[in-house]
């Protein structure tokens, strides 16, 4: 029988971040309901709260996920979103779900509670803590594509890249998975790169 | 002179601008450039030439001489004739020693006989050491601008783009194309070197919007048209939202799969297309005759564009000397514009009727067959008349020479493409026999690429329209998929006039045109003289006779002829010269020029400055989660690979004293130091053992769960590449660690090997989401001890390279005993958001052992004292294990070959060139570097690789490779310090430090 290893799947959620990470301002009242890094009248950048985000990866994986009710992308490099909940393929077994609002939050935090139960028949998919590991950067406003455009070798033209496209790509010789959404991109970041990434997208953006 | 609108298109009239040149003071308007300034203030002299110093003006308005480099401030190399005027602007002339007006080196021009091309390679290399007293003098006297180190850095972005098609050139027949495939739904990137949009529409005769032209010139009714259709669609494109516009940007490269790289006054950009349109037009070529180069001879074409463009005539009493019917139109152009045209002078023999009737209504004489010999010049070295005549085969004066004075000679010499892009991109040049001109040799189909309107040949504005769309059909069947020559395809708009399925590039319809309509061919326009001075490449002031020098002396290829009298090497990249020089080396060989090639192409294709081409350097820095904590603890923190890392925590200027301090606590008391950095990766699944045991040197397969093994990775030569720990957690389920530099390469190579291997593992790399902290020394199981937690710390319970997971201080974690600093200690990793809470966990329940947070400094001391390499550090890219002392780790016996077992057989059984030993050097001498190298009887035999000072063992310790013959224990070797002199050191075997691990295992 496997053993309890408290740092697999089985762990618990973590509740607290990095300590760069916290948002210390507490809720923000916009709508991006995260932590502003950058706002002008053409481009924001926010930091997403952290939510119950968690990656699954492994032989099952879409399975067990699809036993859970959740929507999945068709196809790799792609995103769903349904009820606040996104759900991005990274691959054919591997998937990052997150949560945009508290209650989508709660959901997801139900469906993992539920998954780490599951995983424990399932050795080979792993169920990789994503709250406070990464952060979510959210880019919106007019000049978003430009300034990825000097940080990132991806099409963003909306007719290559449209909403629910997801790119696994370098962003200032970062690794980054970057979202395309209705609101803008949303790009996914080792959270140990949180800081140079955020003030390189502030330093390039106070130069368009 | 400037003249009254509607000349001078481009300028704002109720805008001056003031600015100084060589130190006097101009006035221009809002539009002008540097050039276009001083001509309509009556400057003719805007530089001195290369070699000779001679007086140089600009030649054709189009931003591809060399004549118009000058200084802009901190900015050196700028071309006048393209650079906007800005208030205030300091423009100073290069090359210059003295005044512009009075260059003292103008002494040159006198002597340059003695001074034949390539003189400086044969008069200056004796006597031996003689090039190193001359080559400062040589380069100071042939220097072009003055860099300004001081000048302020700017960062400028590099910019990654896209498009459907991008269009190179805004011309007529790019503006055709960019508004067919835009109205066809495509995004269209529409690439202009110019401040408008328009190309040739904007200065050329009968094509301007702005157009004057005289109720005599024939074609009134037809001219306006014209006018008016570029006009429209110039508005059209302008109003499109399909097509982006991007002017004043130079296309300088054209690379693999349509990548192409532009320029922008302040940024630059890599755009990826899908298609390219290249309607990039034509450049005309300057004749050769004596003093072609004396400013106020200009080409017709730089002569229109300074009359439509910024309302400046350049002289009042001008010639032409022409080759084709373009010279008519730039004298009809300037009789327009007030000037007297006292002259046309034709190289051709047959001349279209309807030319010779516009002159004759004007009162313009023609001389046919004739040339100029020579251009004079005044006292102030500028042009004052031309002498011209008859000539032969050889362009040679035949019969005597009538004088015409002048102080304007505008020359068409006809055009080459302007292909040097296509060039970039796999196409060449060829010589067209029938029409005496180059065409461009180009397979668009295999590109995605087609040529449109000068570029491909075409002349008229029927023909550049043509092939405007022509090309845009050939992209759009691209695109589609279909063949772009095929039937059937969907046609763009107003294309039913363009010939279809033509020729393996787009235009040669229009290419075909032209070569079949009645005098279009190119008369003579290469007229060496006797006397020298007749200059085929102005940027290296290379004359006829150079060129013939070169090919006597043997150098008969056209890219030899070229390094050695470096024709086509100047700022223009031949852009003015490479036609000229084609066609006398053509001459001095005998050959006929369809046998000869153009000199290669490269990008590119416009100067580009370091600045724009540097961009933004990205250096990314990773903090741990315990960043905050270091900084707030007062750790001086270093760059270790990508990591920002403490380096020791105290004063900046307490290095040394921290890091005794830190480590005297580790092997005193407890220490305890961030190691998230550590490289981290999952690896489970059926086939987790054999996929683990073909990566690694060592036998995973007898590693019992909860247990942890020190692992190894080769690569294919038997090289050390990385090493770590692996983590037993089940039967099938690994968890390692790789060195923080080599983990993403360690991480890349099992998802290759994975694949190769066909085994069923995942393999995750999860060194961002987990960190780690290290307590090390003899207090630490009572300081883990007093955590609250699930684990058992006993020494039974816990024994040495066991792990553990549990829960500590609530947090959930996985807790090896190892260690890399020689003391007993625990490696705990957790998640990294729980990181600082255990640290300050740590803190609280160690204070009464006395713990302190250690950095990267001290535990480089401590790990030397206990022997322990650093992959990386220690090793190179041709240590093997076994050179190392690391055979031990490698197993011989298990059923799986890994990664370099092959070549490790075959390099031990050559047997060992070197071998790492641990050296001790007693007293006080200064410690030698690492990397000093060790010396025997005046040869290298090794070098040292670590080296520090061991307060604990009051001696300078280290690691080096010797030779086999010198790793005995107690031999002596020598060691070559930095400062030059010898230290002796003495061969111990590592550990220094306890070597019998007793302190680590206890």
């Amino acid at each position: 029988m496997k053993k309890f290893d408290p740092l697999d799947p089985l762990g618990a959620p973590v509740a607290c971040g990095p300590a760069h990470l916290q948002n210390t301002d507490g809720v923000n009242a916009s709508a991006a309901d995260g932590r502003e890094v950058l706002a002008t009248t053409e481009l924001a950048i926010w930091e997403m709260p952290p939510g119950s985000r968690f990656g699954l990866k492994g032989e099952g994986a879409a399975a067990l996920l699809e036993e859970g009710g959740i929507p999945l992308p068709n196809e790799i490099n792609q995103a769903v979103v349904a009820d606040g909940l996104t759900v991005l393929r990274l691959g054919s077994e591997e998937f990052l779900l997150d949560a945009d609002g508290a209650v989508a939050a709660h959901a997801l935090s139900t469906h993992r509670e539920r998954l780490v139960t599951c995983l424990q028949a399932h050795p080979s998919c792993l169920l990789l803590p994503r709250e406070t590991s990464h952060i979510r950067l959210r880019i919106t406003g007019a000049c978003a594509p430009m300034l990825l455009a000097r940080v990132a070798q991806v099409d963003l033209r909306p007719s290559s890249s449209p909403p629910g496209e997801v790119l696994q790509t370098l962003m200032a010789h970062v690794v980054v998975v970057l979202r395309v959404c209705d609101a803008g991109f949303d790009i996914y970041v080792e959270a140990s790169f949180a800081d140079y990434l955020a003030d390189t997208l502030k330093t390039i953006a106070g130069a368009l | 002179m400037r003249l009254p609108a509607p000349f001078g298109q481009r300028i704002d009239r109720s805008q001056t601008l003031e600015f100084t040149f060589a130190g006097k003071r101009f006035s221009g308007y809002v539009g002008d450039t540097v050039a276009s300034a001083i001509l309509a203030s009556g400057g003719r002299t805007l530089s001195r030439s290369f070699k000779y110093h001679r007086r140089r003006g600009a030649l054709t308005f189009a931003g591809v001489d060399g004549n118009v480099l000058v200084q802009l401030g901190a900015r050196p190399n700028q071309r006048a004739d393209i650079e906007p005027l800005a208030p205030g602007l300091v423009v100073e002339a290069q090359n210059v020693f003295g005044r512009l007006e009075l260059d003292a080196a103008e002494l040159l021009d006198l002597c340059g006989g003695f001074l034949p091309v390539g003189f400086y390679y044969r008069a200056f290399y004796k006597p031996r050491g003689a090039w190193k007293r001359w080559e400062p003098i040589i380069r100071r006297m042939a220097g072009l601008g003055r860099v300004d180190t001081s000048a302020p850095h700017a960062i400028a972005d590099i910019e990654q783009a896209f498009a459907d098609v991008a269009i190179i050139g805004a011309g007529p027949a790019g503006l055709r194309a960019a508004l067919s495939l835009a109205e066809a739904g495509l995004e269209v990137w529409l690439v202009e070197r110019e401040p408008e949009i328009g190309g040739s529409a904007t200065w050329r005769r009968g094509l301007s919007s702005s157009e004057q032209v005289s109720d005599v010139a024939g074609d009134v009714a037809g001219a306006v048209v014209e006018a008016a259709e570029v006009a429209g669609l110039r508005d059209a494109v302008a109003a499109h939202p399909q097509i982006k516009i991007c002017t004043r940007t130079t296309c300088t490269g054209w690379f693999a799969e349509n990548e192409l790289t532009l320029m922008g006054p302040m940024h630059y950009t890599r755009l990826c297309a899908r298609a390219v349109v290249l309607a990039s037009g034509e450049l005309d070529q300057p004749a050769v005759f004596r003093n072609n180069d004396l400013p106020g001879v200009l080409i017709g074409s730089g002569v229109q564009r300074l009359l439509r463009h910024y309302g400046v005539r350049p002289g009042q009493t001008a010639c032409v000397l022409t080759a084709d019917r373009r010279g008519y139109e730039v004298a009809l152009d300037l009789h327009d514009a007030g000037a007297l045209v006292k002259r046309v002078i034709d190289t051709r023999s047959e001349v279209d009727a309807t030319d010779l009737e516009a002159m004759a209504i004007r009162g313009i004489a023609v001389e046919t067959a004739h040339t100029v010999h020579q251009a004079n010049r005044n006292w102030q070295g500028e042009l004052s008349a031309v002498e011209i005549g008859r000539f032969d085969a050889a362009g040679h004066p035949i019969g005597a020479s009538t004088r015409i004075p002048c102080d304007l000679l505008a020359v068409s010499a006809g055009a080459i493409p302007q292909a040097q892009l296509v060039c970039h991109a796999g196409g060449s040049l060829e010589f067209e026999p029938g029409t005496e001109r180059l065409r461009v040799v180009w397979n668009g189909t295999a590109h995605n690429a087609w040529l449109a309107g000068g570029v491909d040949g075409a002349r008229s504005l029927e023909e550049a329209l043509g092939s405007g769309n022509q090309a845009a059909n050939c992209v759009l069947r691209a695109l589609q998929g279909e063949p772009a020559f095929g039937e059937g395809a969907i046609t763009v708009a107003d294309s039913g006039d363009v010939a279809d399925g033509v020729g393996e590039h787009a235009g040669s319809f229009a290419g075909a045109a032209a070569a079949s309509a009645p005098g279009e061919a190119l008369g003579p326009t290469l007229f060496p003289h006797p006397k020298g001075r007749d200059f085929v490449d102005f940027d290296e002031d290379i004359q006829v006779k150079d060129i013939g020098r070169a090919i006597e002396m043997g150098y008969r290829d056209p890219d030899l002829v070229k390094r050695f009298s470096t024709v086509v090497m100047g700022q223009s990249q031949g852009k003015q010269s490479a036609l000229n020089n084609l066609k006398v080396q053509a001459q001095f060989k005998g050959q006929v020029l369809a046998d000869l090639k153009l000199t290669t192409q490269r990008p590119p294709f416009f100067p580009e400055p370091i600045r724009l081409l540097a961009g933004r350097t990205f250096d990314p820095v990773r903090r741990s989660s315990l960043h905050a904590l270091h900084v707030e603890a007062g750790a001086q923190m270093m760059v270790a690979g990508v990591w920002m890392r403490p380096a020791w925590y105290g004063l900046p200027d307490a290095r040394a004293e921290s890091i005794a301090r830190e480590v005297e606590q580790v092997r005193n008391a407890v220490g305890m130091i961030d190691v998230s950095t550590l490289g981290k990766i999952d690896v489970r699944g059926p086939d987790a053992v054999t996929f683990l045991n073909r990566l690694y040197t060592g036998n995973l397969a007898t590693l019992a769960e909860g247990r942890t093994r020190y692992i190894v990775l080769l690569d294919d030569t038997g090289a050390v590449v990385d090493d770590g720990v692996a983590f037993r957690i089940g039967p099938n389920h690994f968890y390692l660690t790789a060195t923080t530099s080599a983990v993403d390469a360690v991480y890349r190579q099992m998802l290759k090997r994975k694949i190769e291997w066909g085994l069923d593992v995942t393999v995750t790399q999860l060194t961002g989401t987990f960190a780690a902290i290290n307590v090390a020394g003899p207090a630490s199981r009572q300081v883990m001890q007093r955590l609250a937690g699930t684990i058992d710390f006993g020494a039974e319970a816990f024994p040495y390279l066991a792990w553990r997971g549990g829960h500590l201080d609530g947090v959930p974690v996985r807790i090896a005993r190892v260690g890399f600093v020689g003391e007993l200690g625990y490696e705990i990793h957790l998640p990294a958001g729980s990181a600082p809470q255990l640290w300050r966990a740590l803190l609280e329940v160690g204070a009464e052992s006395g713990i302190t947070p250690f950095g990267v400094e001290a535990q480089r001391v401590l790990r030397l004292e206990k022997g322990h390499i650093i992959v990386g550090q220690d090793t190179d890219g041709l240590t093997i294990p076994a050179h190392a002392n690391m055979g031990w780790a490698v197993s011989r016996k298990k059923a799986e070959s890994f990664i370099g077992a092959q070549a490790l057989l075959a390099i031990e059984a050559r047997g060992l060139d070197r071998v790492l030993v641990g050296f001790r050097i007693e007293g006080n001498a200064n410690p030698p570097d690492q990397n000093n190298l060790v010396i025997r009887n005046g040869d290298i035999v090794g070098r040292v690789t670590s080296v520090a000072k061991s307060d604990a063992l009051g001696c300078i310790i280290g690691l080096a490779y010797v030779a086999p013959d010198q790793a005995a224990p107690g031999t002596r070797f020598i060691v070559r310090r930095s400062d030059g002199r010898y230290v002796e050191a003495e061969v111990v075997p590592p550990p220094f430090y306890d070597p019998d691990g007793l302190r680590q295992q206890v």
